[in-house]
C-alpha cells in the first residue's frame, strides 16, 4: 500500500470533507472558508475492481 | 450509543466507552459525533478489498483452501505499536489516498460473483466497522456466503453478542497474557479480550487464536504456558493457537524478527500444556504450519506459505488413520 502522505497534510480540513463527502451535509456548515480547499481521498466504485486487481499479492497482514 | 447533556456522545462499542464531542470522532478515527447521533464514517466505504486464501487469515480449520473476500475500512481502536497494517489501521477514512464506495449488496454481490463462498473483514479491525460488517454479515448469510471476521475482539460483549449470530468464524489476535503488555503496546487492556474470546466459543463461532511473538515483549514461556492452559481450560482444547513472527516495523523497529527457535519453543510447551492444534505462522516452509491428528500423529492438512500441499481429512474432518474428528468447519 502506498503512503497517503498527501492527503495528511491537514486532517482536520480532510476530515471536514470527508465527512460532508459521506454524508450529504452542505460543506459551508461544517468548515466554513475550508472546507473547499481540503483534499479528498480518491474515491472509486467497487466494481471498477477487475478479478486480477483483487487476486494481486498484497502486504496486508490478516 | 447515548447522548448527554452537552451533546457529547459516549460510544458503548468497545471497551474504551469515548465521549465524543460533537463533530469530533472517537479514539479509533471512525465513529463520529453528527448533531448528537454517532455515525460510523466508513460505513460503505472501504479501503482495503482483495482475495485471499482462507489461510492468509489465518483460519487452518475453517473452509480449508477456499478463497475469501477481505475487506477492511481505516481505523482502529487499538494502536499497536508494532502494528503490521498501520498505514490503514492508524488512519482515518479521509486520510486515505484510496477509497472505495461499496454498500453491502455490492460487497456481496462481488463475492459471490468472484466465486468466494466466505467474506472476511479483516485487515484493521471490523469492531471500528461494526455496522458495515454486520450488515454485510446478514446479506452474505441470505446469499449463502459464511462471514469470518479477523480481529484483536476489543469490544464490549453485548455488541459483540449481536455480532456472533452472524459471523461463522473469527480469529481473534491475543497479544499476550499480561495487562501490562496491553497497555504498553497496545493502548488496551486484557480482560476485555479474555471475555470476548470466551462469549465468542459459547455463541458458537468457530475461533482461532494468535499470539504475535516479539521478542523480549511477550515471549516469556511461563507467561505462554499460563496462556496456553487458560485457552485449554476457557474455549476448549481443540481451539487451534497460531504463534506468528514477529518483523520490526511501524514504531516498534528496535527489535529483531522472532527467532524460529522461540516459536518453536512456544510451540512445544503450548502442546504440552495440552492444546491439540499449534501452529508457527509467518515462517514459510515450517513443519509447524501442518495439522497432524492428535491422536496419532498423522499428517492431515499440509501447508507451505498459505499454500495446501496434503489434504488427507475426510468431507467429515476425520483422520484417515485412525477415525479422530478433527474440530473445525470444513465444508
Amino acid at each position: 500500500m502506498s503512503q497517503p502522505l498527501s492527503v495528511n497534510v491537514e486532517p482536520e480540513r480532510s476530515r471536514r470533507r470527508f465527512l460532508a463527502a459521506t454524508f450529504g451535509l452542505p460543506l459551508l456548515a461544517l468548515a466554513p472558508g475550508l472546507a473547499a480547499f481540503a483534499p479528498v481521498p480518491r474515491e472509486r466504485p467497487l466494481r471498477s475492481l477487475t478479478s486480477a486487481e483483487l487476486r494481486r499479492p498484497h502486504d496486508l497482514a490478516g | 450509543m447515548s447522548t448527554r447533556a452537552t451533546n457529547a456522545v459516549s460510544c458503548e462499542l468497545c471497551p474504551r466507552g469515548c465521549l465524543i464531542p460533537e463533530g469530533k470522532a472517537g479514539d479509533c478515527r471512525i465513529r463520529v459525533n453528527l448533531g448528537g447521533r454517532l455515525r460510523a464514517t466508513t460505513y460503505g466505504r472501504p479501503s482495503a478489498v482483495h482475495i485471499d486464501p482462507m489461510e492468509k487469515k489465518p483460519l487452518y480449520h475453517f473452509l480449508p483452501g477456499s478463497p475469501v473476500f477481505s475487506v477492511a475500512t481505516a481505523g482502529c481502536n487499538l494502536h499497536c505499536l508494532n502494528c503490521q497494517n498501520w498505514q490503514l489501521s492508524q488512519r482515518g477514512g479521509e486520510e486515505m489516498e484510496q477509497v472505495f464506495r461499496a454498500d453491502p449488496t455490492d460487497l456481496v454481490a462481488m463475492a459471490r460473483e468472484e466465486g468466494c463462498r466466505s467474506i472476511a473483514y479483516t485487515y484493521s479491525d471490523p469492531v471500528v466497522f461494526y455496522e458495515y460488517c454486520y450488515d454485510s454479515s446478514v446479506i452474505a448469510h441470505a446469499e449463502g456466503l459464511r462471514n469470518c471476521m479477523i480481529t484483536a475482539a476489543y469490544i464490549n460483549p453485548k455488541p459483540l453478542r449481536r455480532l456472533c449470530g452472524v459471523i461463522d468464524a473469527a480469529n481473534a489476535d491475543l497479544k499476550a497474557f499480561d495487562d501490562g503488555f496491553y497497555k504498553r503496546v497496545s493502548g488496551a487492556s486484557l480482560k476485555p479480550v479474555l471475555d470476548a474470546l470466551v462469549l465468542m466459543r459459547a455463541e458458537g463461532v468457530w475461533l482461532e487464536v494468535t499470539n504475535l511473538l516479539i521478542p523480549t515483549l511477550n515471549d516469556d514461556l511461563a507467561m505462554i504456558r499460563r496462556m496456553a492452559r487458560w485457552i485449554r481450560d476457557e474455549l476448549g482444547p481443540g481451539t487451534p493457537l497460531h504463534f506468528s513472527r514477529f518483523q520490526p516495523q511501524y514504531r516498534m523497529r528496535n527489535l529483531p524478527p522472532t527467532p524460529a527457535e522461540t516459536l518453536d519453543r512456544a510451540r512445544a510447551e503450548a502442546l504440552d500444556a495440552g492444546l491439540h492444534y499449534v501452529y508457527i505462522g509467518n515462517l514459510p516452509g515450517h513443519t509447524g504450519s501442518s495439522t497432524y491428528c492428535p491422536r496419532d500423529g498423522t499428517l492431515l492438512i499440509g501447508r507451505t506459505g498459505f499454500w495446501i500441499t496434503d489434504y488427507h481429512l475426510d468431507a467429515e474432518g476425520r483422520c484417515p488413520t485412525c477415525n479422530e474428528r478433527i474440530p473445525g468447519r470444513w465444508q
